[in-house]
């Protein structure tokens, strides 16, 4: 009898102690997070339908902007060239990241130093990335030019010729970023029971067929996540393009982050700016749905309280 | 006959493994080695690999670029205290998503998840007048604000993954003998999960540490950040100044590398957990 009555009514909110306690714990994050990312997102929104520009009176103008955007030859460009950049640059990580992680996953000595030393790119800035591959790549006297020189290559000029810019700046990327993939893939690798890798020795199997029928097959959960992960950061590129080229020469390598960071802060057209922010946080958030659909589901599962 | 195959084969391997290392290791090397290098060494045709050692560099740059180190001064405190604000927050959050339940914190679970997508170049059009408004402009505070926001989701998400590892009953037993629920989560659960929040932080402090756009956007002369003054070096218009700015480059490195090659373990198992579990 008593313990029937001290159960809450089915629907009706309880505020107890825990309430308090999560809500006071949460309130500090909640408030950055809505200021600082949520509601400026909602305001560019609202920017992007309008002609704001710093100092100036500002005035609805619909869809003109996404229009004027979507029109543009230089928005197109930009972004059939962020979409080029994006499947290089993880397609050339996917690779070169899983091909690591599978020279790692054999016995090694010092295991931990080879570890460490492909783990470094990731520690160092985007921008001292652009200083050491510009020092190696320079035409003049870069060491990368010397070595194609030495094996009868002609030298390239990479960043001052619209041809070859991309190039330098897809070289960068992908040294600053691989070693993600190297890490995950070589995590998934170790998780595979090593039974089934015998069991298929034992039947015969070579290492080209356990690799495409055991292994790969065992890992690709994770490989998909990963190059998720790396397609959604990479859209976003900005830093090494800044300080490389600028978006040149010309506009050869101007990207979406580029683009909208000279609308915005160039020409001040921050509703041209504003759209094209929001048209890649939708791209962004079409493509983040299966992770987020994944995390949030795992977020509740344990039972306790 | 087999013994040469298998020799054959830990050949390959090995050759392969340099190769690997030395795309990944080479440039940094070369970058360092370079800002020690006498001035007409740096640029020497054929590059060179051996030579006489000097700090000429790093003495010239307090005239070369006199701004830098008050500019990584900023990057210290803008790193440290972002990172500490970022792991405070994120204790507090990956607690109560890890041992307390109520329908309502679907919600805020949801926010933190899906805030972890955004991409920060979109608020910096929004967040410029505001900033501006406030007075705030080439100020730190813009700087730790941005990078706790864009920090604190992952840190909380990684770290609530760490905390469901550890038995609830261990709190339970604590709080038997007497605890309060916090007490018990701060005496019990959080020295074990010590470590984690280390290398959490470390995992913050590079990306802060790192950051370009922030610093690019908010900030002019003096709250400028190193990334950005040596951007600044390597497009001076009169010409690069190659010794100063692979001094720059190499000091700015040289911290959160040594920090990643003595945890880099640590920061292995959390950039995992962040891909698989996160």
């Amino acid at each position: 009898m008593s313990h029937a009555h001290a159960k809450p009514a089915a629907g009706r909110y309880r505020f107890d102690a825990n309430t308090w306690l999560a809500a006071a714990l949460l309130g500090p994050v909640a408030i950055v997070l809505l200021a600082i990312i949520v509601v400026p997102s909602i305001d560019l929104l609202f920017m992007s339908f309008t002609d704001a520009s710093p100092g100036m009176d500002t005035e609805w103008v619909g869809w003109k902007n996404y229009v004027r955007i979507l029109s543009n030859p230089d928005f197109q460009a930009a972004l059939i060239r962020n979409v080029i950049f994006v499947v290089t640059v993880v397609g050339l990580e996917m690779l070169i990241g899983l091909g690591i992680a599978l020279l790692l996953e054999n016995p090694l000595p010092l295991r931990g130093l080879w570890m460490a030393l492909i783990v470094a790119p990731y520690a160092i800035s985007p921008i001292v990335a652009v200083v050491m591959w510009k020092y190696m790549l320079d035409p003049n006297f870069g060491v990368v030019n010397f070595m194609m020189g030495s094996a009868g290559f002609p030298t390239v000029a990479w960043f001052t010729s619209a041809g070859t810019s991309m190039a330098g700046i897809i070289i960068i990327a992908v040294w600053k970023e691989f070693s993600f993939v190297t890490i995950v893939s070589f995590a998934a690798l170790k998780a595979i029971p090593n039974d089934f890798v015998e069991a298929a020795r034992i039947d015969g199997a070579g290492y080209p067929q356990i690799l495409r029928h055991i292994k790969l097959p065992m890992i690709l959960p994770a490989l998909s996540i990963v190059m998720m992960f790396r397609i959604i950061y990479t859209l976003r590129e900005f830093a090494i393009v800044h300080t490389t080229t600028g978006g040149g020469p010309g506009t050869s390598t101007e990207i979406l982050a580029l683009y909208l960071y000279k609308q915005a802060f160039r020409y001040l057209n921050f509703g041209t700016g504003a759209a094209t922010g929001w048209l890649m946080l939708l791209a962004t958030l079409l493509l983040a749905g299966f992770l987020v659909r994944r995390t949030y589901r795992g977020m509740f599962t344990e039972r306790y309280r | 006959m087999n013994l040469l195959l298998r020799l054959g084969r830990r050949g390959i391997l090995f050759a392969l493994l340099s190769v690997a290392v030395i795309w990944s290791a080479f440039p940094i090397v070369f970058l360092i080695m370079g800002s020690f290098k006498p001035g007409g060494e740096i640029w020497a045709y054929p590059p060179s690999l051996l030579f006489e050692p000097t700090l000429a560099s790093y003495r010239d740059l307090p005239t070369l670029a006199p701004m830098y180190l008050p500019n990584l001064w900023n990057s210290v405190v803008v790193t440290i205290v972002t990172t500490l604000a970022t792991l405070a927050l994120s204790v507090g959050a990956a607690f109560v998503f890890s041992r307390l339940r109520a329908g309502w914190l679907k919600g805020p679970a949801l926010l933190v998840i899906l805030v972890r997508m955004f991409p920060p170049i979109i608020v910096i059009i929004p967040l410029y007048p505001v900033f501006a408004n406030l007075g705030l402009l080439d100020t730190l505070t813009p700087l730790v604000l941005a990078g706790i926001a864009f920090s604190v989701s992952i840190s909380t998400l990684l770290l609530k993954t760490f905390i469901d590892d550890i038995p609830i009953e261990l709190e339970e037993a604590a709080q038997i003998d007497g605890c309060g629920r916090v007490e018990a989560f701060v005496r019990v659960t959080l020295p074990l999960v010590t470590p984690a929040i280390g290398a959490i932080g470390l995992f913050v402090a590079i990306t802060i540490w790192n950051d370009y756009l922030f610093p690019l956007v908010f900030t002019s002369t003096e709250a400028r950040t190193a990334p950005v003054a040596i951007a600044i070096a390597i497009n001076n218009p009169d010409g690069v100044k190659w010794g100063a700015l692979l001094a720059m480059s190499t000091i700015h490195l040289a911290p959160m590398l040594a920090l990643v090659m003595l945890l880099y373990r640590q920061l292995v198992t959390v950039m995992t957990v962040g891909a698989v579990k996160g």
